[in-house]
């Protein structure tokens, strides 16, 4: 096995996630299972291939981007229309801990 | 001496021990309509959340892409700052959770930046000579969206809730992450304020700190000094104001350098400036490892920048402070200190060069700028812009200076006039009746009145016990509300003291030797100064000149005229142990002086105004021999040379004449 139950909980740590310890056995065979289903693909020679993060990589340039106009955003009504809490015009969260 | 030493001796002490080593992170907002990766404005101060869409919201679903403007305008402050642009960088995720993120990542560029290895000047130091050049490294510059604003204090259910206002979300901004190349809190801010003088004169940020357009953070350790290897670092957040950003870096330094004096160890952690204790706090974070997971950004391609593109953006660099300076120097002949003052800011720079080129002197174009200009934007709390006084106005009222209207002096109250009303240096001059007095006949009328009014003055300046020339311009400036043209004054000045040495003599020459010869009127060159006649109307001219005896020469002398002993350092001086013989070559120099002169017309008279006084006419009687019988000897100009002394003890006359050829 590769991925440990240490691996687990960091990661959940990172994302914010509380697992309980059954949750966590599971994430740790699964985690592992995909990584070791990934790991086939070291199986091939990449040494001369370049790492690709995007589709589209020889694009033109003028695909990648917009000219700078402004377009009015949603009304403030509709911009926290999702927001559990709100008060001011604002989305309204718990008192933030930084952390 | 067992003092107990204070906390700054000991900071001191310290500052001696180690050394500071600083490195700075700098955002800045990019100028633009809309924001980096959507079309939302990025107005500040509009209601909150009015300025957001599906993308700066972070909703599911909605993509990026990439604003141009954004990428133009930190490509030219990366060219601007020395930095090598990369024809192809890479946009990446930094993962962290925090309300004001909605997206749960910051879009960012991590390994494949913008731009690297740039670096700037900055003059340490302050004083005239604009301090010591230094080189600051710059490692990177690239791009990234702003988070939201989190507000945690203000609302009524503030202790329990933080509000958030994704309007900043998805603000383009520049990171310009420079080396750790500062070695003290006041090179941190020489570089900062350097760092935002380009950036306003290239224009693409307004970096306002209170807006929160130009922000700080900073790396900070210390080492002993020689030492080679770095120490361990904090970085110090919240440096959003210059004031704070040399105070925060001075507890951080002197933080640190007492933990390692005790022999203690520094923590890396992320501290924050708190304003109202003036304190670093370490923050919670600490236990936590940053792990930001940064990954490519997957909805963005990799932002290419061309050759050409690069080329097209460095055309659109204007003038920078440096080389602006260089040119005020070598161009206008102005100081280092005051072309980097007058290069502040574009602005003033602009405003500078209008008056100098309207008025055509720099060096008073730089003065007026500098001192008035400036002085009255000062107190009256007002920007350049807003100005009463366009550079025009200025140029306007310094050409009524060079032209001679009115005195420097003058044109200080015309210009606050000026500056008070708006009105042109010429309307104010006109208004106000001033006009500089330059007219010679004007200006001696006043100057005879003045001394004519001063008889004492005049006693005490011919008497030579001390100088009132300063008191008769004063008088003279009074009398014309200080519209006379000083330079002018000094000379008639000069002249009419001259005369009225000249009345006083022939005053007693004609009580003397019963003649009547009275003044007519002021000679001009080639003539003499003066021009007598006799009874019958017979012109002659009159020479008067002045002689003066050295300080100690004077001092004795007086000490000797008024019965004191002199002291016995000054009768050894052998320069004056005998002292007649000090009068005779005082007065024979001062005759033989002004004999080089050569006048038209029958050889003119010479009266020479003896300026110390001796005991009694015998006395003066004896040198004016003895000078006499050595100017027999020379060729002289004049038709007559004669002496006029304050003598001390005669009742009668306060003046005697000697005739000395």
């Amino acid at each position: 096995m590769r991925i440990t139950e240490k691996d687990v909980l960091y990661v959940a740590a990172l994302g914010n996630l509380e697992l309980d310890a059954a949750e966590t056995a599971r994430f740790v065979a699964d985690l592992d299972s995909i990584l070791s289903y990934v790991e086939k693909l070291n199986e091939l020679d990449t040494s001369a291939v370049e790492p690709m993060a995007q589709v589209l990589y020889d694009a033109p340039e003028t695909l990648t981007w917009r000219d700078d106009h402004e377009r009015p955003g949603f009304p403030q009504e509709k911009s926290l229309a999702n927001a559990p809490e709100r008060g001011a015009g604002q989305f309204k969260v718990a008192k933030v801990i930084e952390r | 001496m067992g003092a107990t030493k204070s906390t700054a001796d000991i900071l001191e002490a310290l500052k001696e021990k180690y050394e500071p080593v600083i490195g700075l992170e700098v955002h800045v907002q990019l100028l633009t309509r809309s924001k980096i990766f959507c079309a939302c404005s990025t107005r500040f101060g509009d209601p909150p959340n009015t300025n957001t869409c599906p993308v700066c919201l972070g909703l599911p679903g909605a993509l990026p892409v990439l604003n141009r403007e954004a990428v133009a305008k930190a490509v030219k402050a990366a060219l601007a700052l020395n930095c090598r642009v990369n024809r192809l960088s890479r946009f990446a995720r930094k993962n962290y959770f925090y309300p004001d993120l909605p997206k749960g990542y910051q879009i960012s560029q991590f390994d494949q930046p913008l731009a690297e290895h740039g670096w700037i000047v900055i003059r340490t130091g302050e004083g005239p000579q604009g301090g010591i050049e230094k080189r600051i490294g710059i490692t990177r510059l690239h791009l990234e969206e702003d988070a939201g604003k989190s507000i945690h204090d203000g609302y009524p259910d503030s202790y329990e809730k933080t509000y958030v206002d994704l309007n900043r979300s998805g603000v383009p901004l520049a990171e310009i992450v420079s080396e750790p190349d500062l070695r003290s809190s006041e090179e941190a801010y020489d570089y900062l304020t350097r760092l935002k003088q380009i950036l306003l004169y290239l224009g693409v940020s307004d970096c306002n700190m209170e807006e929160g357009s130009l922000r700080c953070d900073a790396n900070v350790s210390v080492r002993p000094r020689g030492q080679k290897e770095f120490g361990v670092k904090t970085e110090v957040k919240n440096l959003n104001s210059f004031r704070y950003l040399q105070r925060a870096l001075d507890y951080e330094i002197g933080r640190q350098a007492q933990v390692l004096d005790g022999g203690g160890k520094i923590e890396q952690e992320t501290r924050l400036w708190n304003t109202q204790t003036q304190r670093t706090m370490g923050m919670r974070s600490k236990e936590y490892a940053h792990d930001y997971r940064y990954f490519p950004e997957p909805d963005l391609l990799p932002l290419v920048v061309s050759e050409a593109w690069q080329e097209e953006i460095r055309q659109t660099i204007p003038e920078l402070p440096d080389a602006k300076q260089r040119r005020f120097i070598e161009g206008y002949g102005l100081s280092t200190y005051d072309a980097e003052v007058l290069t502040a800011t574009q602005e003033l720079a602009g405003y500078y060069e209008q008056v100098a080129g309207k008025s055509g002197d720099a060096k008073l174009a730089a003065n007026w700028v500098m001192v008035e200009l400036l002085g009255a934007l000062n107190a009256a709390g007002k920007t350049l812009a807003e100005s009463p006084v366009s550079p025009e106005a200025l140029a306007g009222l310094l050409e009524l200076i060079r032209d001679g209207t009115v005195s420097g002096k003058m044109a200080k109250g015309v210009f606050e006039r000026m500056f008070a009303g708006g009105a042109s240096a010429r309307a104010v001059v006109a208004e106000l009746g001033l006009k500089q007095i330059t007219d010679d006949d004007e200006i001696r009328r006043v100057v005879r009145q003045v001394i004519a009014a001063n008889p004492k003055q005049l006693d005490q300046d011919l008497g030579g016990k001390k100088s009132l020339e300063g008191f008769f311009v004063g008088q003279v400036m009074k009398a014309t509300r200080g519209q006379a043209n000083p330079p002018k004054v000094n000379e008639l000045l000069k002249k009419e003291v001259e005369r009225a040495a000249a009345d006083i003599f022939f005053t007693r020459h004609n009580e003397i030797h019963s003649t009547a010869y009275a003044f007519v009127r002021n000679g001009s060159p080639p003539e003499p100064d003066l021009i007598y006649a006799d009874k019958a109307g017979k012109e002659f001219g009159v020479e008067v000149t002045r002689t003066y005896l050295n300080k100690g020469e004077a001092k004795f002398l007086w000490d000797k005229a008024r019965k004191k002993q002199g002291s016995p350092q000054v009768w050894t001086s052998g320069v004056i142990s005998q002292p007649d013989q000090v009068y005779e070559g005082t007065l024979l120099n001062a005759v033989l002086a002004k004999g080089q002169k050569i006048y038209s017309g029958a050889p003119p008279w010479l009266i020479v105004v003896f300026e110390y006084p001796l005991g009694d006419t015998s006395e003066a009687n004896m040198i004016a021999n003895s000078v006499a019988a050595k100017l027999k000897e020379t060729l002289s100009p004049f038709a007559q040379v004669w002496a006029l002394w304050q003598v001390t003890n005669v009742l009668t006359a306060q003046y005697e004449i000697f005739r000395l050829t």
